[in-house]
């Protein structure tokens, strides 16, 4: 009886010993696939965010705004105002993160504003899709601050950018990208569509 | 016989307890195995990235305005793989003379392999560099033998593409329309585990090229 006693436990802590191996095993596993799934999330996103900076900085610093106004912006205040930000003007077609060739009335920064659960896909080489559902936020920035979001327009936007896929560590990857305003590459855009300013 | 049927039971017990130990161990085994060519693996694709985006965001140095800085990539239609890419760069010497530093990548298919049941094709890229003089803002085509190999290349890609994007994120083939360089590649592990959990690992990014636009004219 007491052997027998004895052979169970070793049955019972041996079967524990292979559970928690198992586990250990799954965990390096689930850990190994975050890993590469975060490398093409990292990749992809590194895109939106280009695409979101290669857009004019502000609605008034587009071709269009300044054809109109026959000159560019010199402060701050003649940005939109942060409530404007979003939906406000960017169209109807929304904004392609990915190919803003297909959206051309989201023309700035701040369009992209209060996106959600926008799908990106990343192609692998086998032909697969990996597909992630991106959300921005973009806000206002001071200079003294560039963590803390205000709402007086200033010469600096700072985006957030969050992908989320259920195998992502975490399930999400955040990127956060500040951009100023660049007076150089307002009057570059203007030139390309418009020819030099002012002639 | 007597000694063993005397056992019986404990000789089951100690079998099947000997055996889950030992299966436990292999799987602890192969698990350390995978993690460490994962972790090669996943080394291997962030330096090759990291050098492409060294290589790409110095293209273009000191060229001033003009716009004509990398060529547009050579794609092989059945793979859709990029086989060349050639991009440039100035450097002024003291003299004042000015010397074109031109990079080519190359990629050679190499073998095919078997991964997870599939046929994988492996190519090298290859890295080379030459350099011309420049005259009257043109550099002659260096011939084959000027290209040296220059390092940072790599030989167990999968995939390897190279697009160039116009500010919009719409694919072109003129030069001066590019604004971004998209990079993706893929690679496979050097040490296959079986039955392998990492097939091929894939990496992407998009990167603005400088200069990136033309100043604005006087």
């Amino acid at each position: 009886m007491p052997q027998t006693l004895l052979a169970l436990l070793a049955m019972i802590l041996t079967s524990l010993l292979a559970f928690n191996q198992q586990q250990s095993v799954r965990n390096n596993y689930t850990h190994m696939v975050g890993n590469e799934i975060e490398m093409a999330a990292s990749g992809a996103l590194m895109t939106v965010l280009e695409f979101i900076g290669s857009r004019s900085f502000d609605e008034r610093t587009t071709p269009a705004a300044i054809e109109a106004a026959q000159t560019l912006p010199a402060d701050s205040t003649h940005f939109s105002a942060a409530h404007r930000f979003g939906s406000y003007d960017r169209g109807a077609s929304g904004c392609d993160l990915m190919a803003p060739y297909r959206t051309p009335d989201c023309d700035d920064i701040d369009d992209v504003d209060g996106l959600t659960g926008q799908t990106i896909s990343v192609t692998l080489s086998t032909g697969l899709t990996l597909d992630f559902a991106v959300s921005v936020e973009v806000d206002y920035v001071g200079l003294d601050d560039m963590d803390r979001p205000i709402t007086t327009p200033t010469f600096y936007k700072r985006v957030v950018v969050t992908a989320a896929n259920d195998l992502l560590p975490y399930g999400r990857l955040e990127m956060v990208r500040i951009f100023a305003y660049d007076p150089l590459k307002a009057e570059a855009d203007y030139e390309d569509v418009y020819g030099p300013l002012g002639a | 016989m007597q000694f063993i049927l005397d056992h019986l039971t404990s000789l089951l017990v100690a079998g099947v307890v000997i055996l889950i130990l030992a299966t436990a161990q292999l799987y602890a085994q192969r698990s350390g195995l995978e993690q460490t060519t994962s972790y090669a693996t996943k080394s291997k694709a962030l330096s090759f990235g990291e050098w492409l985006e060294d290589d790409i965001l110095s293209l273009g140095a000191n060229y001033g305005e003009d716009a004509y800085r990398f060529e547009v990539p050579t794609t092989d239609s059945t793979t859709g793989n990029t086989t060349e890419f050639r991009f440039y760069s100035d450097s002024l010497l003291v003299s004042g003379d000015t010397l074109r530093m031109m990079t080519r990548y190359k990629l050679d298919p190499l073998e095919t392999i078997v991964r997870g049941g599939r046929e994988i094709l492996l190519f090298e890229m290859e890295r080379a560099t030459a350099q011309k003089p420049v005259v009257n803002g043109e550099a002659a085509e260096p011939a084959e033998h000027e290209w040296t190999a220059d390092g940072r290349s790599l030989s167990t890609l999968s995939a390897f593409n190279i697009a160039i994007l116009t500010r919009t994120g719409a694919e072109t083939t003129d030069v001066d329309q590019g604004e971004f360089i998209r990079v993706s590649f893929a690679l496979v592990p050097e040490y296959p585990v079986e039955p392998e959990y990492l097939r091929e690992l894939y990496w992407t990014t998009t990167l603005k090229v400088r200069p990136f636009w033309e100043p604005p004219s006087a």
